[in-house]
């Protein structure tokens, strides 16, 4: 029986009085799916007579009531935008934010600091969030002072490892989110730092390079990411709440492209449109075809960036600094002028263009320039 | 290790933790499993968690959810309805902001001999963190690491953790005549000074980890409050070679960066990394501002709070430039090497 896998909230779960019917359908291998479509008649046959025809027809009708509220619980539920404190980048957001949101880029690109920014303005209007730090010394709680936030309006963990990652965002995060309704941002930072080293699928260890074994840790971590996205989507609608999460980066070494009239379909060939890249860089990759290219993507895959909202990226640029002395070439720092670059991946909420925004990082927090 | 000899010391770990529950409420105590009774647990459910050996709710809270599947008769809904009841009635987990800030306040900086320097890094090498610093050869990476190894005992009104240094080498280049010349500068007593600094060579990869493991016993010996890594990708970049070996070898670095994080978590050090840099040799790359990059990619750039990059300047001095920190801003000022070990520039070096 599947109820808890499909229902995880149902009241059933947990009724005693019907412990007895569901270790029996569990038995006789009868899916949820079975017992809707089917007639009670065939179930009934099906289990050889085990649990009274009454008795299923009360298990059924509970659930068919709670399916059709929970469905109508949840199509009217519409979280509000929130602003990101930057006017301008509110602007090219379509007015805020809201649902899940993925920071990425790479190490001392912002990433963090885009975080205390929407912390701060969530503070700022006096409501409150929650931030779980795994990368250890991220969560600078001098800076955020310094930026004029109010640390009372704050909650914040700091989690070690997989296990203890595991065990706030399953069951300490939502009954923290029960308790206080003031909360409207929770902020992961970040949310792949344990889980790239306990899960990702390593195809050089040699433990794992046995038949089919790699495969089989790729598809448990592909279920693993998909039922961890799975968890947030729902807290988001259960407790109206917006979950920032930020992401590290990963090398990626580009597989040549095989010649046949496919390949534009090629995961490899379509990358660049999915991490942010500009134009130009995009086509010179694909007519390189690929070659041995080390790129950098971020981590977690495919399927888990497709559940977010709006993905973010960061990066640094440098350009030649035009009014430098050429006399002091052996001094490379002056030659070249550093900028911040945010770029809007993707937004579910309408239109987002394919800007890059140049942003700096002062005293106040994060300003588009 | 078996799984039973897991469960016992994830339990050891519960009552250990309501013992000192027990300490800061005093009244109340750990709260007897049958306050969980009801909400979708029977009292047969309680039966069997009690026959498995779990008799408050705090070892509930506390147990990992693979511990709990293995008690006979919880299937995964109720070990998941458990956890969340139990993590209902134990207050644990999230503080505020600003009891973490005042936890924070307290850590203390480590002095690195130079006041420009101190100033620069607001204060010194944080404690709880990973400092990691990176530049060419004789840009004062280890020299650097030498005048930590003594600092790190003076008293804390000193500038110092008034504990022990743990110096891990990957490289042979610990000399400890160099701790000898700036223990004088502090006026501490020379054997003093080198009893107190552990050493520890590393001859490969594996073992450089493993090294991490004894530190932590040792670390609950005595109090200690740095540990160094001199170098962290030198042995990495000889035991795994090319690309074909590069992933396996940045998930051993992850592990290693991240066994480090938590020691610093955990006791309170400082934790000093220094890492080499290679020439980028990017074709495509036209502008490359910075073609001096640390190695280790990735995995150390995000693993690393606070990166420092060392270069040269003219004769004694050094040049320290911040990398990357999640408060302070890029900026960089001036230090020099001294026989008796990192200081501010003098004045008749101009």
């Amino acid at each position: 029986m599947d109820l808890y896998q499909q229902f995880p909230h149902s009241s059933l779960n947990f009724d005693d009085n019907f412990q007895h019917l569901l270790e029996i359908l569990k038995t006789f291998k009868i899916s949820i799916l079975d017992l809707l479509t089917n007639s009670i008649e065939d179930i009934f046959n099906k289990i050889q007579g085990k649990i009274s025809i009454l008795q299923l027809k009360i298990f059924l009708n509970l659930l068919k009531d709670e399916t059709i509220k929970s469905i109508k619980d949840k199509s009217s539920t519409s979280t509000s935008l929130l602003s990101t404190g930057d006017f301008k980048l509110d602007q090219h957001l379509n007015g805020g934010y809201n649902g899940l949101i993925e920071i990425f880029g790479q190490s001392s690109t912002g990433k963090s600091q885009l975080c205390f920014q929407l912390i701060k303005q969530i503070s700022n209007i006096g409501l409150k969030c929650v931030y779980i730090a795994t990368e250890g010394g991220n969560f600078q709680s001098n800076r955020l002072i310094s930026m004029g936030v109010n640390l009372s309006n704050i909650y914040f963990i700091n989690c070690m490892d997989l296990e203890s990652q595991e065990h706030i965002i399953n069951y300490q995060l939502p009954n923290l989110l029960g308790k206080d309704n003031d909360i409207k941002l929770v902020i992961i930072d970040s949310i792949s730092h344990h889980i790239r080293v306990e899960l990702n699928p390593n195809y050089n260890d040699q433990n794992q390079r046995k038949k089919n074994s790699y495969y089989n840790q790729f598809l448990k971590f592909q279920k693993y990411s998909m039922e961890l996205s799975h968890k947030l989507l729902n807290y988001i609608e259960d407790y109206k709440i917006s979950i920032v999460l930020t992401n590290q980066i990963s090398s990626k070494n580009l597989k040549p492209i095989i010649n046949s009239n496919l390949y534009r379909l090629n995961f490899d060939y379509q990358l660049g449109w999915l991490i942010g890249w500009n134009h130009s860089k995009i086509k010179s990759i694909q007519s390189n075809q690929l070659t041995n290219e080390l790129v950098n993507i971020p981590t977690m895959g495919l399927n888990f960036w497709n559940n977010f909202n709006i993905r973010i990226c960061l990066a640094k640029n440098y350009s030649p600094n035009e009014l430098h002395n050429y006399e002091n070439n052996g001094n490379n720092e002056e030659f070249w002028n550093m900028e911040r670059i945010l770029k809007i991946c993707y937004n579910s909420n309408g239109y987002y263009d394919d800007q890059q925004l140049e942003f700096k990082i002062d005293e106040n927090g994060i300003s588009i320039i | 290790m078996t799984q039973e000899d897991g469960e016992v010391e994830y339990q050891q770990q519960g009552q250990d933790q309501q013992i000192e529950e027990e300490d800061e409420e005093g009244v109340y105590g750990p709260i007897p499993i049958n306050k969980l009774e009801g909400n979708g647990i029977s009292s047969n459910d309680i039966k069997k968690l009690i026959e498995a050996g779990y008799n408050t709710v705090e070892a509930i809270a506390y147990t990992p959810k693979r511990a709990l599947l293995q008690v006979k008769g919880i299937s995964e809904a109720k070990s998941d309805k458990l956890l969340a009841e139990a993590s209902k009635l134990v207050p644990m987990g999230f503080t505020t902001a600003s009891e973490f800030h005042h936890r924070r306040s307290e850590l203390i900086c480590l002095t690195t001999g130079s006041k420009q320097l101190d100033t620069l890094l607001g204060g010194g090498i944080e404690t709880g963190s990973i400092t990691e610093i990176f530049g060419e050869f004789r840009t004062g990476k280890s020299q650097l690491c030498h005048t930590l190894a003594v600092t790190c005992q003076l008293p804390i009104d000193m500038g110092g953790g008034e504990g022990k240094c743990l110096y891990i080498d990957t490289e042979g280049t610990f000399r400890p005549v160099r701790l000898v010349s700036i223990a004088k500068r502090y006026g501490l007593n020379e054997d003093d000074a080198l009893d107190n600094v552990a050493y520890a060579r590393a001859y490969n990869a594996d073992h450089q980890l493993s090294l991490l493991n004894q530190a932590a016993a040792m670390m609950s010996e005595s109090r200690f409050s740095l540990l160094i890594v001199d170098s962290i990708m030198a042995l990495y970049r000889t035991d795994f070679a090319g690309r074909g070996e590069l992933s396996a070898r940045q998930m051993h670095v992850a592990k290693y960066m991240r066994t480090l994080q938590r020691l610093a978590d955990e006791f309170g050090i400082a934790v000093v990394i220094t890492n080499q840099v290679v020439a980028q040799v990017d074709g495509g790359m036209m502008f490359n501002p910075d073609p001096k990059k640390p190695i280790g990619g990735n995995i150390i750039a995000h693993s690393s709070t606070t990166r420092l990059s060392f270069k040269k300047g003219k004769g004694e001095q050094r040049i320290c430039k911040i990398y990357d920190s999640p408060c302070l801003p890029e900026s960089e000022t001036v230090f020099a090497i001294y026989e008796d070990g990192i200081g501010d520039p003098r004045d008749d070096d101009e």
